[in-house]
């Protein structure tokens, strides 16, 4: 187990290596620049600020740079925020993130299981076409439009949430971000659980537990681990968007979170900017699917064999 | 003789005829599948048959809500007409409307020019007017003309183009973009997934490690890169995003395969000494049809919902063509004056991808073996 374990970290090394220096090029090689502003810049102005950044270096140079940097945990300053660095921008916004994802992960997480194993047990029942239908629209409606479908209804015609804004993080605050984040998540959890478990729950293992006359939520429970596969796979993933932001929901909700310095970087050729993005989401998901896979030799014993 | 052969005798035809022929039967999914290619034929002949061009702007009609009544209204006349005027310099004394006819007396300081008839025609309310008579030496006149009826059956948008003939083009654009994407990743991820589970070993290690780097890339990072390097090219751009969005079809398709090599008919095709690219093409791919139609209907909708997503950040269809999904961010900007903004876009979107996933839901029914 735990030569699973670190044979699966160590992976994660050449991962996230390969990570940053395919982004660091592809970077360097998009047209444009970080200092291509609307007015153009004195080719002095312009020569010093280059040499500030050591942008003036090779790129080869550059690259080491970045990565002795990063070895130390330092994200470089950023080009478009000029008083602050990627880290400082990190550390501030990422919190905001963090908390609307995390609930929104733990809400999809319990709420698409339970609604996908209940939905199977009790297949062909009103309840079983009703998550069935909500989950293949929550699937199909992304947060883009649940969104402000949500903001319209419960801020603008309701009003009984505010439509957008932190609010020092009151509680009404963080409802619907929340929720809009959570709502494509839970119906793609129930759809995968509940599909898993029709099928878990065929196994032969099941009626042998049945015909020994265990309790029925022991037998769901069994079935439920053999069934976690789908979801197990697909948390990973999940997790790392979930965390790291959605730029549409941050948008719409005025939550001043890490999501839109994806969209910023890239556009204003922020190069430490959209590194540190890179890096941190590459890290949130090795770290995920390294505990997705952990959780997975937990749930299935022969895959640590494999 | 193949195995599908054996299983049935009686029926003739490969699987998927087979499958197409049990959809047949399927009241639910026939319905998904008539709602999408009534979407989609709407999207390609309804421009062409809407009365309102979906660039037109109409000032005087900003944001006017949906309504089966015709504009103008009647009580909008006489202010529109006399401002018309007004910029000519000429005076409204009175107005009249019969049914679609209107006759204005008019009068101004000096004679009057024809050409103030011009200001009249720009304005959205009338059209062919003319000067049926003039009296005191030109310096007054009747005034003849049309008043231009209009409908907005889903309202109009900020700039006061008519909503629905907006959709309608944005759907040509979200169903071409879906479309062209989803082929591009289904033939690169199904080809993808299937080498590395069935060849395995080393190769499949190195093919999937860089599935993992490229998932490990941010989604946006990509596209954005992607958007910035191959400019305003429609079609090459969304190539480029079928080619990146094929990671998931990967991982998919080679966990089947992994499945399903191990499988006794595998085993026996190989007894029986069919080759290796035979056994992958006839007996492991068309096992998994159904587990790819299901996920292609989930990539369409990815794929609709990028390109809203980058027209959002004004990176994707530039204006005045639009999408879907750039309707859907202006509808989002206005939700307090003009909610029909959001939700008339919305419930063509949502329907559409709605229906894609009952289809796919319904197709991987009738691909189902065990449902035969």
């Amino acid at each position: 187990m735990i030569a699973f374990v670190l044979r699966r970290l160590l992976w994660a090394i050449p991962t996230l290596f390969a990570v940053v220096t395919l982004s660091f090029v592809l970077m360097r090689f998009t047209p444009g620049g970080p200092f291509n502003a609307d007015q153009a810049l004195a080719p002095a102005v312009l020569e010093n600020l280059k040499r500030a950044y050591r942008l003036d270096q090779p790129l080869i140079v550059q690259y080491g740079d970045y990565l002795a940097r990063l070895l130390q945990g330092d994200l470089g300053p950023s080009y478009s925020y000029r008083d602050f660095t990627v880290t400082e921008l990190f550390a501030r916004a990422l919190p905001y993130s963090l908390q609307i994802g995390g609930a929104a992960l733990v809400l999809a997480l319990t709420v698409g299981v339970g609604l996908g194993a209940l939905a199977a047990k009790r297949q062909g029942s009103a309840l079983d076409a009703a998550v069935t239908t909500l989950a293949g629209l929550g699937v199909t409606v992304p947060s883009f439009v649940i969104a402000p479908l949500l903001s319209l209804v419960f801020a603008v015609w309701l009003g009984w949430l505010p439509a957008a804004g932190w609010g020092q993080g009151a509680f009404a605050y963080k409802i619907l971000p929340v929720v809009a984040l959570a709502l494509p998540q839970i119906a793609a959890f129930a759809r995968l659980t509940r599909a898993a478990t029709i099928e878990a729950l065929k196994a032969d293992h099941i009626r042998t537990a049945r015909a020994y006359g265990l309790p029925e939520w022991r037998v769901t429970a069994q079935a439920l681990r053999a069934a976690g596969g789908p979801a197990l796979s697909y948390l990973g993933p999940a997790a790392a968007a979930l965390l790291t932001g959605s730029v549409v929901v941050e948008t719409i909700f005025g939550i001043p979170g890490v999501g839109r310095y994806f969209v910023l970087g890239a556009l204003n050729r922020d190069y430490a900017l959209v590194m540190g993005t890179v890096v941190l989401v590459a890290v949130f998901i090795v770290a995920f699917n390294v505990v997705v896979d952990l959780a997975y030799a937990l749930l299935d014993p022969r895959i640590r064999h494999d | 003789m193949t195995d599908a052969t054996l299983a049935a005798p009686a029926r003739r035809g490969g699987l998927g005829w087979r499958a197409l022929g049990r959809l047949r039967r399927d009241p639910v999914g026939l319905a998904a599948l008539g709602l999408l290619l009534a979407v989609a034929a709407l999207c390609l002949v309804g421009p062409w048959l809407s009365p309102h061009p979906y660039d037109r702007v109409y000032r005087s009609y900003v944001l006017v809500p949906p309504s089966l009544q015709p504009y103008p209204q009647e009580a909008t006349l006489e202010d529109a007409l006399r401002s018309a005027l007004a910029r000519g310099r000429v005076e409204l004394k009175s107005l009249s409307v019969y049914g679609d006819r209107f006759r204005a007396e008019i009068a101004g300081a000096e004679p009057i020019d024809p050409r103030v008839l011009r200001y009249v025609e720009r304005a959205d309310e009338f059209r062919n007017a003319r000067l049926a008579e003039t009296r005191d030496g030109g310096r007054s006149a009747s005034l003849e003309g049309e008043v231009n009826r209009v409908r907005f059956l889903m309202g109009t948008d900020a700039n006061g183009r008519d909503l629905l003939a907006r959709i309608l083009a944005g759907g040509r654009v979200s169903l071409a973009v879906g479309l062209l994407a989803t082929l591009t990743s289904l033939v690169i991820g199904v080809a993808w997934g299937a080498v590395a589970g069935f060849v395995g070993g080393r190769t499949d290690d190195v093919m999937m490690r860089i599935v993992d780097v490229l998932y490990a890339l941010p989604f946006v990072f990509l596209v954005i890169l992607l958007v910035v390097t191959f400019g305003r090219n429609f079609a090459l751009l969304f190539l480029a995003i079928g080619a990146i969005e094929w990671l998931d079809m990967a991982r998919i398709v080679r966990g089947e395969t992994l499945r399903l090599k191990r499988r006794e008919f595998v085993q026996a095709a190989r007894a029986l000494g069919v080759s290796e690219s035979r056994i992958l093409l006839r007996h492991i791919l068309p096992n998994m049809v159904g587990t790819v139609v299901v996920f292609a209907t989930l990539t369409a909708p990815k794929v609709i919902l990028l390109e809203s997503f980058l027209s959002f950040l004004g990176l994707g269809v530039q204006a005045p063509l639009t999408s879907w999904g750039a309707l859907i961010a202006q509808g989002a900007g206005s939700l307090q004056g003009a909610p029909h903004l959001l939700l008339f876009p919305a419930a063509f979107f949502v329907a559409t991808l709605a229906a894609l996933n009952v289809l796919g839901d319904r197709l991987r029914d009738a691909f189902d073996p065990k449902g035969r």
